[in-house]
């Protein structure tokens, strides 16, 4: 029989026990001292019942679970329509995948989860400690050292780099030799840029600067060097990739370590409305080392003539060398998992234990958040790799094979380049998991004002929407000029016009966007396009896309409320 | 009425009913309000703490990050509400949640015509 309360709703009343018990008896008597004063009273802990212990872990996991899968899932989706129909795979490689990307989400569950419990709270706790303790000088070396260690500590440059084929010497000799002979001291030029840009970033936060200008004026300088850069021949071929490097540069753990530095820190400095927010540092760090490649090009080459370097090329062989085990799976994603990790957080920790000499409270919940970050990494390498390797490595991406080179010109198979790369793009951005900490981290400081989910959908979109026209630019190189200007000028356009909150937001945004998911699939479809030249650039131009993805969503919402 | 005057409706008998959750569950507790008849509801973010530390090592499981939900109801409809966010809500799982009620003196907002016009008569 059920039960009929006055408002007319009806109880499960066959479900449920009610009882009632004063609060009185349920909570402790308190001791005093001999003084008088409370004697403070220590809890005892709770012993649960397994049932309990089930509900409570259910719960736990089901909601993280379905964070990642709804994000892997479109991309799981698409690639197996894409293997079973276009690549006309068997069922087993498309197992393969599937189990592949099973692990993935797996694996994102944990770096999510390890990221949000252990690397913010320790970010945010160091970047509200600093400014009290030290000056900006000793901020600035710090953050400079910082930049040059998660640089170096981070694999994402190092897997832009590997997925680059010798790049053909003649026809664009000096991104041969950043990406051969040069590689090293890419990678310097690279660790300072970021250095440098999150000087920047911190500087900006004490001098509460506006950061519409300090973009445009970041903005203004790297077209610039681009322009000089692609009118120089030889030279010209690198500006793809240097663009990409910036859409690139800072991988998952450390971008989210960023975001959280740059909050704790604006929370001790506050100053003015935005920099509340604290971002910027993401967006600095990439914009400066786009203009560091750049230079580092032209300098080459003013310093070392093309000849030299063909001739250098052709001189020296590369040997083949067996794999040894470090470079096997998965013990190859293990050590790239604690390669990503472990140096930024032990310099963070010297410097907090001996530098600031601060005792970090939860540092139980640190070393967890760091074992499960780094757990969470490897398996999410192993499960790409796997899924990867079924669907034929670059070969997936050989879209000009698939529609076939010799109808390459109607505009159909454009249509259907252009919406699988909307596809990819999509569904990749949307997996990344600092994308999913910024909209943590954004709903949180925006009070709920910003959904999470909106925000990456819309990032997601845009991402789509710039790959699809980067897309454009790959097979026809010669529309560039075309293609490029009309977006920057929108871009440019989009951020005079939108609040300094939501600029933050988008470039931002922009700077977490490229990493594990995205760069192997949009970066090898790029090349699979275009080739190392023509093909570069495809990431910023996701990058890009999003951007003004999210400032027309602020205007929207500016337009909307008032 | 002269012309010209505003008006004020003052509602009794209100209750609000408070639900602190973990982070991101909050809009479950929401509609499970609307679903009871609640006819509104404001959520803010704040940190919490409680069953978390007694937990041991079980404790990473509980969010430290909470959702705070604020529910206006009538003294009528309280217990319905109640009963529905705390079930749906899950709250007799350990750390799934904390809620309580308060007595409120009084609320106002826009009431539509029609509605007040059946109290004139």
């Amino acid at each position: 029989m059920r039960k009929k309360n006055r408002s007319g709703f009806q109880a499960q009343d066959a479900a449920i026990e009610m009882r009632q018990i004063s609060y009185d008896r349920l909570t402790p008597k308190i001791r005093r001292g001999t003084s008088g004063r409370i004697v403070p009273h220590v809890a005892a802990s709770v012993k649960l019942h397994l049932k309990d212990i089930y509900r409570l872990l259910k719960n736990y996991f089901k909601n993280r679970f379905f964070d990642q899968v709804w994000v892997t899932a479109p991309l799981l989706v698409f690639v197996g329509i894409f293997q079973w129909w276009g690549l006309e795979q068997s069922w087993g490689d498309i197992g393969g995948t599937a189990i592949g990307f099973s692990a993935v989400t797996v694996g994102l569950m944990v770096l999510v989860e390890g990221l949000r419990v252990g690397v913010i709270p320790f970010g945010d706790a160091i970047g509200n400690t600093i400014p009290k303790k030290r000056a900006l000088p000793f901020i600035v070396m710090i953050v400079f050292l910082l930049g040059v260690v998660v640089t170096f500590a981070e694999p994402t440059l190092t897997v832009l780099l590997a997925l680059v084929p010798l790049v053909a010497v003649e026809k664009a000799p000096y991104l041969h030799f950043l990406l051969n002979d040069g590689a090293l001291m890419l990678g310097w030029v690279v660790g300072g840029s970021v250095g440098l840009g999150l000087v920047c970033g911190v500087i900006r936060f004490f001098r509460g600067w506006r950061i519409k200008p300090v973009i445009l004026g970041a903005l203004a300088l790297a077209v610039g060097m681009t322009i000089v850069v692609w009118l120089t021949p030889g030279v010209r071929g690198v500006v793809g990739f240097a663009w990409d490097c910036g859409a690139v540069v800072l991988g998952p753990v450390s971008v989210v370590l960023v975001l959280a530095l740059g909050m704790g820190m604006v929370s001790a400095v506050a100053r003015g409305r935005e920099a509340v927010l604290g971002l910027g540092m993401i967006l600095l760090a990439a914009m400066v080392s786009v203009i560091g490649v750049l230079g580092l090009a032209l300098v080459t080459s003013m310093l070392v003539s093309e000849e030299t370097i063909i001739a250098g090329a052709y001189a020296s062989k590369v040997v083949a060398v067996p794999l040894s085990w470090m470079q096997t799976t998965p013990s190859h994603e293990i050590l790239l998992a604690l390669r990503a990790i472990l140096p930024t957080m032990l310099f963070l920790w010297i410097v907090a234990q001996l530098l600031l000499k601060e005792k970090f409270q939860e540092s139980g919940m640190l070393i967890y958040g760091m074992v499960l970050s780094t757990l969470g990494l490897a398996i999410l390498h192993v499960g790409l790799t796997f899924a990867y390797a079924h669907v034929g490595g670059t070969s997936i991406l050989d879209v000009k094979g698939l529609v076939g080179s010799s109808r390459f010109g109607t505009p159909m198979d454009f249509m259907m380049i252009g919406v699988i790369a909307g596809i990819i793009g999509f569904a990749t951005t949307l997996a990344e998991p600092g994308l999913n900490l910024l909209g943590t981290a954004i709903e949180g400081r925006t009070n709920g004002v910003i959904k999470k989910k909106k925000l990456a959908v819309v990032v997601a979109l845009g991402a789509a929407f710039g790959t699809m026209i980067g897309v454009l630019n790959s097979i026809v190189p010669a529309a560039s000029f075309w293609v490029l200007v009309p977006v920057l000028s929108a871009m440019v356009l989009l951020t005079v016009f939108s609040s300094e909150e939501w600029v933050a937001i988008a470039y931002d945004g922009g700077g977490v966007l490229s990493g594990p998911m995205t760069v192997p699939w949009v970066y090898s479809l790029g090349l699979g396009l275009g080739g190392p030249v023509d093909g570069g650039g495809l990431l910023s131009m996701g990058v890009a896309g999003s951007i003004m993805a999210v400032l027309l969503m602020g205007l929207w919402e500016r337009i909307h409320v008032s | 009425m002269t012309a010209g005057a505003r008006s004020m409706t003052v509602l009794t008998d209100v209750k609000l009913i408070t639900c602190i959750v973990q982070r991101g569950l909050g809009d479950i507790i929401v509609k499970a309000a609307r679903d009871a008849g609640a006819q509104g509801a404001t959520v803010f973010f704040a940190k919490g703490s409680g069953v978390r530390e007694r937990l041991g090592v079980l404790g990473v499981a509980v969010e430290v990050e909470k959702e705070v939900v604020n529910i206006v109801v009538s003294a009528a409809q309280m217990e319905a509400v109640f009963d529905n966010v705390y079930l749906v809500g899950q709250m007799d799982t350990p750390g799934m949640g904390f809620m309580y009620v308060t007595p409120l003196e009084k609320a106002a907002t826009y009431i539509p015509k029609e509605v007040i016009d059946r109290f004139n008569n």
